[in-house]
């Protein structure tokens, strides 16, 4: 096992984690290298698995996978296939060992749970237990943990996003960004394996694909475009599979056997499925009705065919990919395989004939989004490689208009972060409510997209059908979180509503399963909430003083006086510290952050003239320097934050 | 509310899309030299390049980003990029439809598409995608024409009813870059 030597010194390290299907992997930079650390199993990859025993405890890993056959009903296997559903998506559930509990209320509606008997627990508290175990592994191995890049399918839509977010919270983790599967593999091969040009990514997991076509240059990756089906993946090869052995056990399809059989029966079909990588044909005893034993034979070409219906879907994907980014297949530079289902032959072929060359697998495809999250952590934390990524959106952003169609705001794969605006009109005399209904998704009718919010602009002036003006602004940030406005322009009446998709389980909800999972209740959320608001307090004083000195000739009469004013009154909340003190701090980091609000937009103009005049080298690199001279300070002082609060780890 | 509007906020160099990459307004952009200028921007002014910075900075980083997004994306697209530069000179669209010839057109092409991928036609398919091409190759050099030469000084009293002509250009590449989405489309769910 690799330890760093203890220093007491070390600054905290943030951490990349692949959540996955089937396994997980946390990873992290050590001398300019990404490296897999070592899990609770002693290995890289830890599966996805979490028991929960009947006494209370929870077993992640390998430990939980020796009870997928002994315990089904409390063992949960393929977690992120739930992640973010409703339990109607999945009320026609597959060949699975998981009993799903059925809602009681409409709220319970909205989250799909899994009932373990004698409770219940929902997908992001499963996943919580997952990151958990990769938080202690990271925390023992580095000391000093800092924040954390989370991998999701670029294909994930808001829902499961903001379910992954929730995980991360629940397990105690600062998201520093959910980064798309595909575009930290890219970012792996672009920083590790030094390549350079056009690249389709192929990330076939274990229950999600995703296609992403992207540029690799010097300093700057950029995603042109990115597809894929966030419901497809290995565990569909493994249930055809099954399906066969079910057969030849004497159960007919559609037939519905008890949990440990089904159990059974995947198990072996991962067998069969891993042992074809190696060999042409396998062959397995199973058991059959009446206790005799039958032989289960397999082949690669068998395996072909059990596997084309998925592996059609996944080239239809690509297909529209390079079309987005306006590609052929002979213009790239290279396809490069991700997700452990490439390891497969019939894989390999299809994505072969589907891209007319050899797929590049350099870096382990297990370990290749890993290696990218924690490069992406290095970097976004100041520690690593100063790279650029642009992203885009999966998923278009619309508007339900009239007779239930959507226009579409934000279409699929610009670049983010991204705005756009569209003007709608009001349908029937003297209307003075408009309700906006946000979707997400391709689909031409609105409902069948995914809606991710619903709001109505009220006080709109009494006017004929088709006056009023309705002019909807939509916003998505850095990490992809969407904020609509919308304003009536003649009388300039305006709401803001930040898009947070709800799936079912509320922030309070979310709160109450915090402080639960704490050993000191909302004692230690408040100690740790206010050790947050010390950091940022020093980070904000530092970045303002460095700005005062750079660029005070930028600062309005009055105005100076108030940004000295705001910086007097935060050092002296510092000063004071004690255990209220989140509170007061916060509020004074608000207070500055509103005096130097118009400033700083003018400091961002110097900054971009600059570019458009051609010093952008000197000028913007000595702002990023002061970034990152200010996050030296953080970690000093988050050392002596873990350092004195973290005696239970 | 006592919080600035976002433009009075970050006003800097101001206008459209073409003065705020600084761009020389034309139909015929050099697209390389357009991505060129967005990556400089982007690597200078994405609000990744600000992540130890106050909210503050961070929030004006963000609206820069997001309009130097916009504006490439709408001088990256021939359709978004015509209209901006006809708004520009101030040619405004004519009321009324489109020429009766060209809806028949639009028609037939239509109605072409639904019965090849009905009889999963892929070589008509082809054919439909590469006539559409042709056209929107076409429109596109009638408005380098058109558009570059009244940007370069030429008046719209000087042509042969330039207006119409150019919103009749701009109709036609509209068309084309909707209808060869849709053909692609189907041409993917044959293969």
């Amino acid at each position: 096992m690799l330890l760093d030597i203890f220093d007491p010194k070390a600054p905290p390290r943030a951490i990349g984690i692949d959540l996955g299907t089937t396994n997980s992997i946390v990873a992290v930079v050590r001398d300019e290298r990404p490296v897999a650390l070592t899990t609770c199993d002693g290995e890289a990859l830890l599966p996805s698995i979490v028991h929960y025993g009947a006494s209370g405890s929870v077993l992640v890993g390998r430990a939980a996978r020796a009870y997928l056959e002994r315990d089904p009903g409390r063992t949960i296997a393929s977690v992120k296939r739930y992640m973010g559903h409703a339990h109607a998506d999945h009320s026609a559930q597959q060949l699975t060992n998981i009993v799903l509990a059925v809602p009681s209320t409409e709220a319970e509606e909205k989250t799909v749970r899994f009932d373990l008997g004698d409770r219940t627990v929902s997908p992001v508290e499963v996943s919580a237990e997952i990151l958990r175990s990769l938080r202690q592994s990271a925390v023992d191995q580095l000391t000093h943990v800092g924040g954390v890049v989370i991998t999701v399918p670029a294909y994930f839509d808001d829902a499961q996003r903001q379910a992954t977010r929730d995980a991360a919270r629940l397990a105690g983790l600062e998201v520093l960004r959910l980064l798309n599967e595909p575009t930290a593999a890219a970012l792996a091969y672009g920083l590790e394996a030094q390549k350079s040009g056009t690249f389709a990514v192929y990330d076939l997991g274990g229950g999600t694909f995703d296609i992403t076509v992207l540029d690799l240059m010097e300093g700057v990756f950029q995603v042109r475009s990115t597809g894929g089906d966030s419901q497809l993946g290995g565990d569909d090869f493994d249930r055809a599979i099954a399906a066969r052995v079910l057969q030849l056990q004497g159960f007919a399809a559609g037939q519905s056997p008890p949990a440990e059989v089904i159990s059974l029966a995947l198990d072996t079909a991962r067998q069969v499925k891993h042992g074809l990588t190696e060999q042409e044909s396998v062959q397995v005893l199973v058991p059959v009705r009446g206790g005799a034993e039958a032989t289960f034979t397999l082949d690669r070409r068998a395996l072909r065919e059990l596997c084309q219906p998925w592996l059609d879907r996944t080239g239809k994907a690509c297909r529209r990919a390079l079309r987005d980014a306006g590609v052929e297949p002979s213009g790239l530079d290279g396809v490069v395989l991700v997700g452990g289902s490439t390891r497969m032959p019939a894989v390999r072929d299809f994505v072969r004939e589907t891209f007319g060359r050899e797929p590049l697998s350099d870096i382990d495809p297990d370990l290749v989004v890993a290696y990218g999250a924690a490069l992406s952590a290095a970097a976004l934390s100041g520690q690593g490689d100063d790279v650029l990524l642009l992203d885009v959106l999966p998923l278009s952003l619309g508007v339900e208009t009239m007779g239930g169609g959507v226009d579409k705001i934000l279409p699929r794969n610009t670049t983010i972060p991204a705005g756009a605006r569209s003007t709608f009109t009001t349908y029937a005399d003297n209307q003075t409510g408009f309700e906006i209904h946000v979707v997400q998704g391709e689909r031409e009718l609105a409902q069948d997209c995914r809606s991710l919010a619903r709001f109505t602009l009220r006080g709109i002036p009494p006017l004929p059908a088709g006056l009023a003006r309705l002019e909807v602004h939509f916003s998505v940030d850095e990490n992809n979180l969407l904020e609509v406005r919308a304003r009536e322009t003649t009388t300039g009446i305006e709401q803001r509503v930040e898009v947070r998709p709800s799936y079912g389980l509320s922030d309070d909800m979310i709160e109450d399963m915090l402080i639960a999972a704490l050993e000191y209740g909302e004692d230690d959320l408040e100690r740790r909430r206010t050790a947050d608001a010390t950091v940022e307090a020093r980070r904000v004083l530092l970045a303002t003083k460095k700005a005062l000195a750079a660029d005070a000739d930028l600062l309005e009469p009055g105005e100076a006086d108030r940004v000295q004013g705001a910086v007097l009154a935060l050092e002296q909340a510092l000063e004071q510290g004690g255990s209220a003190s989140g509170a007061l701090l916060n509020h004074r980091v608000e207070a500055l952050d509103h005096a130097t609000r118009e400033w700083a937009g003018r400091r961002m103009n110097r900054a971009f003239s600059a570019v458009l005049a051609g010093q952008d080298v000197t000028t913007v690199a000595k702002s990023v320097a002061a970034a990152r001279g200010v996050e030296a300070h953080v970690e000093e002082h988050e050392q002596g934050r873990q350092g004195r609060g973290r005696g239970s780890e | 509310m006592d919080t600035p509007s976002p433009s009075a906020e970050v006003r800097g160099p101001s206008g459209d899309a073409f003065d705020l990459l600084a761009i020389p307004p034309a139909f015929g952009l050099d697209l390389a030299e357009l991505s060129e200028r967005h990556r400089a921007l982007s690597l200078s002014l994405h609000p990744d390049r600000f992540a130890g910075q106050s909210a503050a900075v961070r929030r004006a980083a963000l609206q820069k980003a997001v309009a130097v997004n916009e504006a490439h994306r709408t001088l990256r697209d021939p359709v978004s990029r015509a209209e901006l530069l006809a708004a520009r000179l101030g040619l405004a669209a004519p009321a009324g439809p489109e020429s009766l010839e060209f809806l028949e057109h639009v028609m037939e092409l239509r109605e072409a598409l639904a019965e090849a991928s009905q009889a999963r036609d892929e070589a008509r398919l082809v054919g439909l995608i590469q006539g559409t091409e042709a056209e929107r190759d076409r429109a596109s050099a009638a408005l380098v024409v058109l558009l570059d030469g009244l940007v370069s000084g030429g008046h719209p009293e000087a042509m042969n009813s330039p207006t119409s002509a150019v919103f009749e250009q701009i109709a036609r590449l509209r068309y084309a870059a909707r209808f060869l989405e849709a053909a692609r489309a189907e041409l993917d769910d044959l293969s």
